[in-house]
């Protein structure tokens, strides 16, 4: 629930660009260099707010983010300066989403459920997340419709004010099950040393890159391309419920299958679909059926790279480990959306772009076969004894 | 799978079905083309 608000509230952000720029008086960049900032430091606390869930408890930082994001909406609702805007839009409600995102929420998720059904449920935890995304979405459309953009803010902030009270429920932190007791700097210190981290770090930078670049670019690439504007829109709601599905499906596979090699193949099909959508000529079938291909695969990469870092490095601090990964994945959502739009202004074309995004497909696809998906504390005696 | 999570998965596929059916109105394309455009990240 905590994930289907935090990713919900924030799904529509974007449809508050023409009202509040309108009434404002801004230019688009003003909105948008909010939304970068909220991005980016989503990803740089994520890390830290993982690390003081793993050592002083989530429940603690679930709370204090869920009020960092109600004061972030509420400041949103009643600015009328740029700065409050960058406050709250970017530093509080990109403060608040490092705690009641993934990194935290799914370490709770990992420790609370037996092995053998950690992955499924991790997939069912990222499909609700993206339900909400999915849902609120037009919620927040059919408010700010129906009142003013004040108003719909305001709403928000009361549904995101639903995350304090559920932060009751992730209370606690893992106890180090299996291996010697070990520090957080001592887990960050084996996480550095371990390949697999690194390469789990760049596959997530890669499907970062691939999600927002379509997100952001995919309704221009679609109208460049003489189809309708109401096209690219049909292909985001497809790409949406699709999304629900391969995220479960993704995560119920990685509870019987190689986790690995079932992130390769998402981003070996992701580079798969990306070449169809450049190579077949754009009509709506072929666009429908890249969305619901590319929707299947969207979130799918999040159950599994959760676990298999839960796998490999135990439940203690996962969140801290998870939200280094993640800070992949926003570089490269910053990255995938500047980079494709600098290519697009200098080519006139997003053909450039669309290349690079299937080569990085075939990378992630790559550098995920070579992880050990054997625990680190399963490994310790054999070193031990060498 | 007992009856309730029959129904339940039921109640859900019909809110999607809901959902996706408002995603295709005319003044939601409009302004979500243009919010998508503005959106950095996902």
């Amino acid at each position: 629930m905590i994930l289907c608000v935090g990713f919900g509230v924030r799904a529509g952000f974007g449809l508050f660009l023409q009202p509040m720029s309108l009434e404002n008086g801004w230019g688009r960049e003003t909105f948008s260099f909010a939304m970068a900032i909220q991005n980016l430091l989503w990803g740089i606390f994520g890390p830290f707010a993982g690390g003081i869930a793993d050592r002083y408890g989530t429940g603690r930082v679930v709370a204090l983010c869920g009020v960092a994001y109600v004061l972030g909406l509420v400041v949103m609702a009643l600015t009328e300066t740029a700065l409050a805007l960058h406050l709250g839009s970017g530093f509080l409600v990109g403060l608040a989403l490092s705690g009641v995102t993934f990194a935290t929420i799914l370490a709770v998720i990992g420790r609370v459920t037996p092995p053998e059904k950690r992955s499924t449920a991790l997939g069912i935890a990222v499909a609700a997340g993206s339900f909400g995304q999915f849902a609120l979405l037009p919620i927040t459309q059919l408010l700010i419709s129906a009142f003013d953009w004040r108003v719909a803010l305001l709403v928000l902030a009361a549904i995101a004010a639903l995350i304090v009270p559920l932060a009751y429920f992730t209370r606690g932190k893992a106890p180090a099950h299996t291996g010697p007791q070990q520090s957080l700097g001592e887990a960050l210190h084996e996480a550095r040393r371990e390949r697999g981290f690194h390469l789990l770090f760049w596959g997530y930078f890669v499907c970062g890159f691939h999600i927002a670049m379509l997100t952001v670019h995919l309704p221009s690439y679609v109208t460049d391309n003489g189809l309708k504007p109401e096209h690219g829109m049909t292909a985001l709601a497809l790409i949406g419920l699709c999304n629900m599905v391969g995220t479960f499906a993704a995560g119920w596979l990685g509870g019987r299958y190689s986790k690995k090699y079932l992130l390769s193949a998402i981003y070996a099909l992701r580079a798969l679909l990306i070449l169809m959508l450049v190579a077949l000529p754009l009509t709506p079938l072929t666009l429908y059926v890249f969305a619901c291909g590319i929707g299947f695969l969207w979130l799918g990469t999040v159950p599994l790279t959760t676990g298999l870092v839960g796998q490999i490095f135990g439940l203690r601090y996962l969140a801290t480990l998870t939200g280094i990964v993640f800070l992949g994945h926003q570089i490269g959502s910053f990255i995938g959306v500047w980079l494709a739009g600098y290519l697009y202004d200098q080519t006139g074309s997003y053909y450039g772009a669309l290349v690079i995004a299937i080569g990085l497909g075939v990378f992630a696809a790559l550098v995920n076969l070579p992880v050990n998906e054997k625990p680190i504390a399963e490994r310790r005696p054999a070193h031990a004894a060498a | 799978m007992n009856a309730w999570k029959w129904a339940g998965l039921a109640a859900l596929a019909l809110a999607c079905a809901v959902i996706f059916a408002w995603y295709l109105r005319p003044d939601m394309v409009v302004s979500a083309s243009n919010a998508f455009l503005a959106m950095c990240g996902f």
